[in-house]
This record gives structure tokens, C-alpha cells and sequence, in this order.
């Protein structure tokens, strides 16, 4: 027995022996005992030094009740021993250095005892129901240089390497100042610039809604960031300036600046971008111009939109934009916010953009139908100017508690001038093509939260939008549309559609009992399009016929008064969502043919059902039933000229159209399981479409909108993915099919059977590893086929290889490389490749990174594409952005 | 031999008697890491052993999906888990859980290296005057308030080796704050060890344990992407670890060579 002890005791004496001589400096020892001079073990000895709080060393007694307690320097201490059930002993020890002492002690019973002491403490952070302020003062340590600085302190913000906020595991809405934003998701670029000192308090908001009095009433999980600023802060410009540049390459530039200023009084925010990298610099700035609104609140008048009929660059390839779009980008934004009195907000956007575009393309067109057969070649070569101004007022004023008002007004002015040089079948020509869109919206917006669960939302909107386009081609190309006897030797057309639009809307919200939401929405929506058009065929500048089908002048007038009711109801497993819309239409249709007037009234139901039969398996389905109306594009009865080619003109008539729509969805499997799967049915009926009445002659092609009845689309989609543990990758093989049967007419046929099924299998294998590189390799084919009196087919491959490389924290790399395949294209040229590759370096935290992008390094020049349609087959090449070297420094200041 | 053992037993019986009481103490864990998490966690304290018990809090399990953001959150069911350190056999036994499954965990006594405030700093919880102490553990650097006159080296999970019970202790990021909110000295509830048998978990070493986290996170991690459209990165740092150890000494040591 007492040979196990061997061992411990002979690591006991080393540890003495070692830290005697290791440690040959003042120590006190000894040894500490209870009333009975029995060894306390466990005994805590410290010692501080006379009139002191702060502990100088301690140590623990040994089984045998002794201890060792080295000290580092001289001075007059206490010398405590505390131990659970005695009382405190406390000795006087005055210590010299090198000397060694003895403190023996005994320790009296300790016979009073608190049964129960409860603890009340300061919480670091006041939690309010669903509001979380943080004093940031009590969490900065000083260092932090920005905001995003100061979020990292901050218990329970997660913030991830690159700047994306989370509250616990769930990213933020948005990063507010002062209640006010101008920056929705990219909230990263005031989080990583603003400077971290000007900031008071922190809020998180859980449960957010972007209009205040609908907490707790949507049914929302949103989280959001405020910031509020120091009073006493002033005004100061900082941001960020990243500028890239071309090397190894021909002149190609990118340059980004963001600049800001906030006080408690007014908010700055100005953006610049100059590219000719393919970009579109609107994009940046997508979300400050239209906020999404999701949610259908005051939503009234969101898709309405004057319409052009005219396109010259409509055909683009299946390719990254940036691939083909030759351009050179400038856009300067200004944004500020006004904070009037505490309850009255100002918000005012502006932007200019101004854009050239240069795009090339060749297509082969091979016709064949109905026992036609010829081949048009076309060399097209397009180069658009750009000018877009914009400027949005909002004005917000807080009423009371339950009660906000706001007026949001937008003004939109864009200038587009596009010349082509175009050869179609060895006949050159130019054309030129200027556009004008005028936009204004203004918007009205009361709420009233009258009782704790119900609110109502008064919403009144005013839209007026113009869009004329003139349209010049200097060589005429239908010889045989000109009437017997005359001569044309060019052709212009005109043409503009004025909407004019005005709604009023009653939002009412109901949230019951266990969340249960009922809504619904009363309202009224005016529509008025006065569109007009004119074809001229010219000889020398003068009109020499101007024919009366190939002009419009329409009126053209929709009143809707609606009710939509919405109810969410959960039921243990399932959830139903029920949805009924109630529609009375007037509608007014004018044309040179009809003076028509209709007034229709109709239902559209709808019906979602989800059910959770357990943890693996989840069943929805939806139905609904829609009847839609004619819009101005479907109600014209003129042709009018929508490519160098084409004719196109509506029914002449106002039309409702009758679906119905099926889905089914399956799915198998959860975020643990190794296996899962999902299916999806999905089957469109339509009892009435639009289709075509086509004439097709190599120079020209004419559509005409008929309407038919029965059209069918069934679609198809499963998915399984597995894990494999051993290799840490995942493996998804993915297919979807979709099918469609419907009737055209095509040079006078009879109505003729169109069927197009689309089959598109993938596979796709994606690593996790932990390590420096990940990959992602996959393959997808898409396979056509149109069937008519013939077939036409084709099937298509992309095939890419990603590979993810992290060197270290600041150093990082991506790699993509893709492959294209056309089969309809000869051997020789149905290949293309791609290789773009990119890193990012951090030079300076937060301060400055420098990057390398390289795309296209494989230097393609030109993309050859395939298309097929229920007449034709077409091989169309693209002009490619040639390799480029873009190396990028971004500099916060 | 049989006297010897009844000597042991008269020892043992001896023992109890001269120190029936233990001290009881409820702290409030504020996790920030997992949306500010409050749990509850009792520590029994002995002389020489300390348990502690962190009650599972379950509000916040489930999976959340919003589309706003097109993240999609996975909150595990959680349970009780519970550390145990032993002086007298120079170990932690720890019981913890991976997908709801328990293990017990047997290390070593792991090194803790205080070091003590050389300020004159103290602050009172309640009517303790404690003292200010460091502690570099596992990843994360500690601020301890303990006092002196509570004679026992514990604190609230794995924390031991200060001179006195720790009232409050908390990393510097904030992530995890433990503070007293109740001090007793019952007359039973012993520190009870058993409770760590019945919790019917598997044994298993802490480096098997860790590794067997990583890979279920890993697995997680591969079943989300499966699901994410071509391009889509995983945020650096998205796999770091939230858990009260971010680094063990096996994994730091790999580092230094």
C-alpha cells in the first residue's frame, strides 16, 4: 500500500528540493493546526503588505498542514491563514531579504456561519425587453480606431474577419446612426470607417421593423444596430479610397471613394466611382435609391413603369456581365440627413451617373419552319451613352407615440443616346437610337398604432413617367412594305408612352393570440397610359409614306378597388397561410379601331400549407388561382418597330387571362443528417396566353399578340446530397426538367404545336476542410429540345473548378476556372475557357489592403453561344474584355 | 489489512464530522457568445474539490432561417453540463455533450497561472472585500475578483489556485461573465461526485473530446455549403471556436514548432 505512495512522495521532496534552490530568496514557512494541533490541510496563506489591500503571495498547506510561502521583497506584512470552518488568523511579519522565516499557526473553530447570503450586483449591460443599450465608454479599451473596433469589444457582437455583424449567430439588418441610415446591408462601409470615439451608446434591437409602430405586430426576427454619437463630437470627413489599376495590360481602372460626416444635426454621405472594369456603378449605390421592401407594406404602386418597346443590346450572352460589357463608368452620389427637432427627419439623395457602353456581337440566324428555310448574318457593333440624375427627398415626422407621418418624393431623369454599326446579310448600315425617361413618384404615408395589437397604415401614392424614343436607321431596309411607286431610302420612328398613375390604400394589421396574424388591405389604383407611335420611311430626311398600321394612339385606362386579406394561422405542425384578393376593374381602352369600356369584377384566391410531419420529412404545398388583366404593351394595335428587324403590335383589345397554379415540395433530411434530399412539382396552367402570329421573312419579322386558349408548363426539380465523412466533401447531384406545350402561328400556318422540354442535370462536389485550401468542382448540362413539324436540340456544358486558398489571416487567394461548351457549334470552336484569379493582402489593419485581381487570363476574345427557338437555330459571338491586370490599394483615412 | 481498513473508514467518518459544511455558490453566467445566453451555475465547494453544475438553457434552440439576411441559424438543444476539480487527485473531470450525447472528460489538473493584481485595488461584492487576479487560460485572459476570507481555491467551472472564492470572473472580450448572486453554507449536499456517474456518458479524454467536436463542426459546416450557390465562401472565422477554451496546450504547442 504504501509503495503507491512512493512515487508521490518522492515528487513532493523534488518539488521542495527544486524550488528551495531554485528560489533562493526570502521565505517564510511552517505549519498550521486546529485547537486539537491536528494538520489543516488546504489552508490558504497570503500575505499583503501593512495597510494594503492587494495580496503579495500565498500558497495552499500541504497534507501535513505545512507550507512554503517565497517572497519577493522586503517590507512589513500580514500574514493571514483562512480556512473553511476556522476562524482567520492574522500575524505581523516584518521580512528582510534572503532571511527565512517560521510562521506556525492554529486555528480556532469558527462557530458563526451566515446560512444564506444573497448577492446583488451592477449587470454590465441593461436589457429592456427587446432592446439592448451598451455604454460603449465601458467597453473601450482605447486602442480602437473605428467603429468596427469598438463592435469587437463588445460582448455578444460577433464580428467575422471581413466585417459582417452578428447579434449571437444572427447577422444585423442594418448599422444605424442616431436612428438614421443611409447604408441598409452595406452597412460594413460606416462600420469600418466611422471613427470608433465618436460613438456613446451602442443599441441592439431584436424583433426590428423598419416602421416602428409595427413592433411586435410583424412577424419579425430581424436584428438592428443603432449608434448614438457624442453630443459634443464635431463634424469630421473621413472614408475610404480604393483605387486599382491596370498593369500588364491595357489601361483599365477602378477607383471607389466614400466619404462621410455625422453630427447629432446633419449626416453626410458621398460616394464616387470611375470604372471601365464592366461594372455598373449604380449598383453600388442600388440600395440607397430603392430600399427593398419585401414586406408589401405601403407597397402601392412599386411595379408600375411606363414601357418601351424598342431594344437595340437585348441579346446578351449567358455570361458574367462584367465579361462582355465594355464601359466606362463615372458616378458621384451626395446623401444627407437632416435632423430637424427631435421628431422631424429630413433625408435628402442625389446622384449622377454617367455611363459608356461599347458591346459587339455576330450572329448566324438559321430559319427553319414550315417548309422555310434561309440564314441571315448579322455584325453588330453598339456603342451607348449614358446620363442618369436622381434625387429622392424623405421627410419624416413623428406625430406621437403611436402616431408617424412620411413623404417620400423621387425624381428620376435619364438620357440614353445609342449608335450601332450594323452589316445584316452584307448590307451596312447605322442606326441611332435617343431616349428619354422622365420618372416622378411621390408617396404619403400615415400610421396609427390605435390599440397595442392593431395598426393602420394610410398610404397615397402619385406616379407620372414618360418614355420616348426616337429611333433612326439610314438605310431602309423593307422594300416590301413600301406602297407600289415609291422609294425610301431610310426610316425613322417616334414614339412615347406617358404613365400616369395615382392610389390610395388602408392597411389594417390584427396580430391575435399565439402570433396568429390577420391583415388586410382595402384600396384604390388608377392607371392611365396615353402611348403613341409613328413609323416614317424617308427618302432624303423627307417622309415619303408614314403608314397608319404601323402607327399607335393609344388611351388606355385601369381602375382598380381592391380588398386583399391575409391570414397566418399556426396549428401545431402546420402552418396555413390564406390569402383572398377581391378585385373591381373599369377599364377604358381607346385605339384607331375601338372605344372600349369594361368593368369586370374577380377573385384571386390563394393557399399555402406547410406541414412538419417530424424532423426529417416537410411537406408544402401551395394553389392560387389568377386572373390578370391586359397591360398597355398587350392592348396596342399598331405595329411598332422593336429591333432593326422586327415589328411587334398587341391584341387592340382589353383582355383578362385565366391560370392556375399547382406546387408541391418535399423535402428529406435536416442540417444533421448525412443524406438529404429535396423534390419539388410545380404544373402552370394557363386557360387563356398570349401568344404569336408570326410573319417571317429574311428582312424583316412580324409579331402579332393572339390570344389562345390552354397552355401547359410542368416543372420538375430533386436534389440529393450526401456527405462523405472520410473525404470531408459533400456530393449533390441535382436535375430539373420542365416541359411546355402551346399553339402559334407562324406566315399563316395553322395554329401549330410548339413542345419544349428543358433538361438540366448537375453534379458538384465541394470540400470543407479546415486547412489553407478548399475546392468546389462541378458540372451542369443544359439540354434542349424544341419540337414543332421538326426538332430542333442542342445541349450545352459549363463545367467549373473553384479552389479557395487562405495563406494566412491577412493573405488570401481565389481561384475560378470555367469551361463552356456548345454543342450545336463546330468542333473547333465550341470550347471556351476562363481563368480568373484573385487575392487580397492586408497591409496595415484596417488601414490599408492591396489586391490583385487577373480575369481572363486565358485571353479569350470572343464567346460563341447557340440559341434555339421554335423557328430558328442562331450562333451568336460576343466580343470578350481581353486578359486584364488589376492591382488595387484601398486606404482608409 | 482489515484494521487498516477500518482505520480508513474511521478516518473517512472523522473527517466528515470535523467538516460537515461545504459552501454553496450561485453565479449568474452571462454567455454573450450565443445571444446573451443567462444561465444559472451552482458550485459546490469542499476543501479540497470543487463541482460545478451549468444549467442548460434552452430559449433560444431550434433553426432560424431569414431571408433578409439568407442566413440560416442552427441553435443546438442543450443540456447540463458540469465540471468537477479534484486536488487530492490533481484532476478535472468534466461532463460534457456533442449533439446531446454526454461524455466524461478526465484531464490532468490544468495549469493556472495567476497572477495577482500589484494594485491597490479591491472591490466590494456585497459585504466581500476581494481581491484582483489575471489568469491566462485556454485562449482567453481572465479578470478574477476573489476574496480571501471564503477559504476555498474554487471559483465557478474549472476555475481553482487563488487564495479565496472567486465572486466574479470574466475574459477580457466579455464573452463569458460568471457573477456570485448567492453564497450558502448548507449543512448537507456534500459535494456529491456520484452525480458525475449517473449522467451516463462515455469516458473520454479532453483531446478526443475537442477532436470530436471539430469534426461534427466540420460535418455542420460541409451540410450547410452543400446548399449555397457556387461562389459562396465561408466567412473567415465563421469556425472559430465560442466554447470557454479556444486553445489547448496540445494545439498551442503545435503552433510554437
Amino acid at each position: 500500500m504504501s509503495i503507491k505512495h512512493i512515487p508521490i512522495i518522492f515528487f513532493l521532496l523534488a518539488q521542495i528540493i527544486t524550488t528551495s534552490s531554485l528560489y533562493s530568496q526570502t521565505s517564510v514557512t511552517g505549519v498550521v493546526r486546529d485547537k486539537d494541533s491536528n494538520p489543516i490541510s488546504f489552508t490558504n496563506v497570503f500575505i499583503k503588505l501593512k495597510s494594503s489591500n492587494s495580496i503579495k503571495a500565498y500558497t495552499r498547506t500541504s497534507k501535513d498542514g505545512s507550507y512554503v510561502l517565497n517572497i519577493e521583497e522586503p517590507g512589513s506584512y500580514e500574514i493571514s491563514f483562512t480556512a473553511l470552518l476556522y476562524k482567520e488568523a492574522l500575524f505581523q511579519i516584518s521580512v528582510e531579504t534572503g532571511k527565512k522565516y517560521v510562521q506556525n499557526a492554529i486555528l480556532q473553530d469558527e462557530t458563526t456561519f451566515l446560512d444564506e447570503v444573497v448577492i446583488k450586483t451592477e449587470k454590465p449591460i441593461t436589457v429592456k425587453s427587446d432592446t439592448i443599450v451598451i455604454n460603449a465608454k465601458a467597453f473601450a479599451q482605447g486602442n480602437e480606431t473605428v467603429v468596427e473596433d469598438l463592435l469587437r469589444k463588445i460582448p455578444g457582437l460577433n464580428i467575422s474577419e471581413n466585417g459582417t455583424i452578428k447579434v449571437g449567430n444572427k447577422e444585423v439588418e442594418k448599422v444605424m446612426i442616431a436612428g438614421d441610415d443611409f447604408f441598409e446591408h452595406g452597412y460594413k462601409l460606416l462600420t469600418k470607417n466611422l471613427n470608433a470615439s465618436t460613438v456613446d451608446k451602442i443599441e441592439i434591437y431584436k424583433r426590428y421593423s423598419n416602421n416602428r409602430l409595427l413592433k411586435n405586430i410583424e412577424n419579425s426576427d430581424k436584428v438592428a444596430i443603432n449608434l448614438t454619437l457624442k453630443d459634443d463630437i464635431k463634424s469630421q470627413w473621413f472614408g475610404n479610397m480604393s483605387v486599382g489599376y491596370g498593369v500588364a495590360s491595357e489601361n483599365r481602372y477602378d477607383v471607389r471613394t466614400n466619404l462621410m460626416s455625422f453630427d447629432k444635426k446633419a449626416k453626410f454621405y458621398l460616394l464616387g466611382n470611375l470604372n471601365n472594369v464592366g461594372v455598373d456603378a449604380v449598383g453600388d449605390i442600388d440600395y440607397i435609391i430603392r430600399p427593398v421592401n419585401s414586406d408589401g407594406i405601403s407597397s402601392i404602386g412599386d411595379d408600375e413603369n411606363s414601357e418601351t418597346l424598342l431594344s437595340l443590346d437585348s441579346s446578351k450572352p449567358n455570361l458574367k456581365e462584367e465579361r462582355t460589357n465594355f464601359n466606362n463608368a463615372e458616378l458621384v452620389s451626395l446623401n444627407s440627413i437632416f435632423t430637424i427637432t427631435s421628431k422631424i427627419k429630413l433625408k435628402i439623395i442625389g446622384f449622377f451617373n454617367s455611363d459608356k457602353n461599347d458591346f459587339y456581337r455576330k450572329a448566324i440566324d438559321e430559319y427553319s419552319f414550315e417548309n422555310t428555310m434561309f440564314s441571315n448574318f448579322e455584325d453588330y457593333n453598339l456603342n451607348k451613352k449614358k446620363k442618369i440624375g436622381f434625387g429622392k427627398i424623405n421627410f419624416n415626422y413623428d406625430i406621437s407615440n403611436n402616431e408617424s407621418f412620411e413623404y417620400i418624393s423621387k425624381y428620376s431623369s435619364e438620357i440614353r443616346n445609342t449608335h450601332t454599326n450594323l452589316i445584316f446579310n452584307e448590307e451596312k448600315s447605322r442606326e441611332k437610337l435617343h431616349e428619354e425617361t422622365e420618372f416622378i413618384d411621390q408617396k404619403a404615408v400615415y400610421t396609427n398604432r390605435f390599440k397595442s395589437n392593431k395598426v393602420l397604415i394610410f398610404t397615397g401614392r402619385l406616379i407620372s413617367e414618360k418614355t420616348p424614343q426616337n429611333y433612326y436607321n439610314n438605310v431602309f431596309l423593307f422594300e416590301d412594305l413600301l406602297p407600289d411607286g415609291t422609294n425610301a431610302d431610310n426610316l425613322a420612328q417616334n414614339s412615347n408612352d406617358q404613365m400616369n398613375f395615382f392610389g390610395f390604400e388602408t392597411h389594417f394589421f390584427d396580430k391575435k393570440e399565439k402570433g396568429n396574424l390577420l391583415e388586410f388591405k382595402a384600396g384604390y389604383e388608377n392607371r392611365r397610359d396615353y402611348f403613341n407611335s409613328k413609323l416614317e420611311f424617308l427618302e432624303n430626311n423627307n417622309t415619303i409614306a408614314s403608314p397608319a398600321d404601323y402607327s399607335n394612339q393609344i388611351k388606355f385606362g385601369t381602375q382598380d378597388l381592391y380588398f386583399k386579406s391575409k391570414y397566418n394561422y399556426f396549428f401545431r405542425k402546420f402552418v396555413i397561410e390564406a390569402k383572398v384578393e377581391l378585385h373591381q376593374l373599369f377599364s377604358d381602352l381607346k385605339t384607331s379601331e375601338i372605344d372600349q369600356n369594361n368593368n369586370n369584377f374577380f377573385i384571386n384566391p390563394s393557399f399555402v400549407l406547410s406541414w412538419e410531419i417530424n424532423k426529417n420529412n416537410k411537406v408544402s404545398t401551395s394553389f392560387s388561382y389568377n386572373t390578370t388583366n391586359s397591360k398597355i404593351l398587350d392592348v396596342y394595335n399598331g405595329y411598332v418597330l422593336t429591333s432593326y428587324k422586327s415589328f411587334q403590335k398587341g391584341t387592340g383589345q382589353f383582355n383578362q387571362l385565366q391560370s392556375q397554379v399547382l406546387f408541391v415540395r418535399y423535402g428529406l433530411g435536416n442540417w444533421e443528417s448525412k443524406f438529404s434530399s429535396n423534390a419539388s412539382i410545380y404544373y402552370y396552367k394557363n386557360f387563356d396566353f398570349f401568344s404569336t402570329n408570326s410573319e417571317i421573312q429574311p428582312s424583316y419579322s412580324k409579331l402579332e399578340k393572339i390570344i389562345i386558349k390552354n397552355r401547359s408548363m410542368f416543372r420538375a426539380d430533386a436534389d440529393i446530397s450526401y456527405f462523405f465523412s472520410s473525404i470531408k466533401s459533400n456530393l449533390k447531384i441535382d436535375a430539373n426538367y420542365s416541359k411546355s406545350n402551346y399553339k402559334n402561328i407562324v406566315n399563316n400556318s395553322e395554329l401549330r404545336e410548339v413542345k419544349s422540354e428543358v433538361l438540366v442535370p448537375g453534379i458538384q462536389m465541394r470540400s470543407n476542410f479546415k486547412g489553407f485550401l478548399n475546392y468546389h468542382i462541378g458540372s451542369k448540362w443544359t439540354i434542349n429540345k424544341i419540337t414543332t413539324s421538326i426538332v430542333n436540340k442542342n445541349t450545352d456544358n459549363l463545367t467549373f473548378f473553384d479552389l479557395l486558398l487562405s495563406f494566412t489571416k491577412d493573405f488570401n487567394a481565389e481561384i475560378q476556372a470555367e469551361r463552356y461548351y456548345f454543342g450545336n457549334l463546330n468542333v473547333q470552336d465550341n470550347k471556351y475557357y476562363f481563368l480568373d484569379i484573385s487575392s487580397n493582402y492586408k497591409l496595415k489593419k484596417d488601414k490599408v489592403s492591396l489586391s490583385l485581381s487577373a480575369n481572363n487570363l486565358f485571353n479569350t476574345k470572343t464567346f460563341r453561344q447557340t440559341y434555339i427557338s421554335d423557328v430558328l437555330t442562331s450562333k451568336t459571338e460576343y466580343r470578350i474584355l481581353p486578359r486584364y491586370i488589376l492591382f488595387k490599394i484601398d486606404y482608409r483615412f | 489489512m482489515k484494521n487498516f481498513a477500518l482505520a480508513i473508514i474511521l478516518l473517512f467518518v472523522f473527517s466528515a464530522n470535523a467538516q460537515v459544511k461545504n459552501v454553496v455558490i450561485e453565479y449568474n453566467l452571462n454567455a454573450s457568445n450565443e445571444n446573451y445566453v443567462q444561465k444559472k451555475v451552482v458550485t459546490i465547494c469542499a476543501k479540497n474539490t470543487s463541482l460545478s453544475k451549468t444549467y442548460a438553457n434552452n430559449a433560444k434552440a431550434g433553426i432560424q432561417t431569414d431571408e433578409n439576411t439568407n442566413s440560416i441559424n442552427v441553435t443546438e438543444k442543450e443540456i447540463d453540463t458540469y465540471e468537477s476539480v479534484d486536488l487530492v487527485n490533481n484532476r478535472v473531470i468534466a461532463i460534457d455533450n456533442i449533439k446531446n450525447k454526454n461524455f466524461k472528460i478526465t484531464e490532468p489538473l490544468p495549469v493556472m497561472d495567476w497572477k495577482l493584481s500589484k494594485d491597490n485595488e479591491v472591490k466590494k461584492i456585497d459585504t466581500f472585500i476581494c481581491s484582483k487576479a489575471f489568469l491566462s487560460f485556454r485562449g482567453r485572459n481572465y479578470i478574477a475578483w476573489y476574496t480571501p476570507y471564503i477559504a476555498v481555491p474554487f471559483g465557478p467551472w474549472k476555475f481553482y489556485g487563488l487564495p479565496g472564492l472567486i465572486l466574479e470572473i470574466y475574459d477580457t472580450n466579455n464573452n463569458y461573465h460568471w457573477t456570485v448572486s448567492k453564497i450558502s453554507y448548507p449543512l448537507t449536499n456534500n459535494a456529491d461526485l456520484t452525480v458525475l456517474d449517473k449522467q451516463n456518458a462515455k469516458d473520454i479524454t479532453l483531446k478526443d473530446f475537442v477532436e470530436e467536436i471539430e469534426k461534427q463542426k466540420q460535418i455542420m459546416y460541409a451540410r450547410i455549403m452543400k446548399v449555397m450557390p457556387r461562389g459562396t465562401t465561408m466567412e473567415k472565422g465563421t469556425d472559430n471556436r465560442t466554447s470557454v477554451e479556444l486553445v489547448y496546450e496540445w494545439e498551442a504547442e503545435k503552433k510554437n514548432k
